[in-house]
């Protein structure tokens, strides 16, 4: 027995995505999971970005080329984006840890602050960073 | 990591400590835009950065293998496919938290 599928009758097995009614609930918790793998590439990229400035300037060129094309700076953009609503929906997760927030409607409100909060602080570091 | 609850523990911590952290290296990377090669590796040769950005790698490489477990273990049906993604996944873990304190190293000496 080395799988857990369900050979006689084929029924779906959780988490059961495919007839999940969305709900800001579940979206948010799939848009964690998603930001969460999307910054593990963007983990990798910056340890490949120490590791190119420790190897001297020419590499460390280089890849500031990558960095600074158009590609490189909305796939930054697109980071600091998933970093900022990963961390704010991370907190989420430590008050509910703590049963802070946990009604329906505080679940609700905290999501719709969370997204909210996401896109401004988004949109102001861009600012900083790239203005 | 075997025990659900020691998982779910390091998964709390190393988030904990990631925050500020993450928040350290938004700023830095705000304060030195457009720096040359020179300014940057001499930013990587100060002790206090040198050490919390060993810090951040390992404890982000920490808390990546721990979710990204999770996320295996949900969707990855087949034990042995399982075990073996997750394993892939831990050495890779490794060797890029590898490769960072050992470029964080050459820069600092």
């Amino acid at each position: 027995m080395d799988t857990i599928e369900n050979k006689t009758n084929k029924r779906p097995l959780s988490p059961h995505l495919q007839i999940y009614k969305p709900q800001i609930t579940s979206i948010l918790s799939i848009f964690h999971r998603f930001t969460g793998v999307f910054l593990a590439f963007g983990l990798l990229l910056s340890v490949i970005f120490v590791f190119f400035t420790a190897m001297g300037e020419e590499t460390y060129k280089w890849w500031n080329c990558i960095v600074n094309s158009l590609v490189g700076k909305g796939l930054l953009f697109l980071w600091l984006l998933a970093i900022i609503f990963h961390a704010l929906n991370g907190v989420r997760y430590f008050l509910w840890d703590n049963d802070i927030g946990m009604s329906i409607p505080s679940v609700k409100w905290s999501g719709l602050f969370v997204c909210v909060l996401t896109l401004v602080l988004t949109c102001v570091l861009g600012i900083l960073i790239w203005m | 990591m075997k025990n659900v609850v020691t998982h779910r523990k390091f998964q709390r911590y190393s988030a904990l400590a990631i925050s500020p952290l993450s928040i350290w290296i938004v700023y830095s990377i705000i304060c030195m835009k457009g720096s040359s090669f020179q300014e940057t590796y001499n930013w990587f040769s100060n002790p206090f950065n040198a050490f919390f950005m060993a810090a951040f790698f390992i404890i982000s490489f920490l808390h990546l293998k721990l979710g990204l477990q999770i996320i295996i273990e949900d969707y990855v049906h087949n034990l042995k496919h399982r075990s073996l993604t997750i394993l892939s996944i831990n050495i890779a873990c490794y060797i890029f938290a590898g490769i960072a304190i050992f470029s964080i190293l050459t820069m600092l000496f």
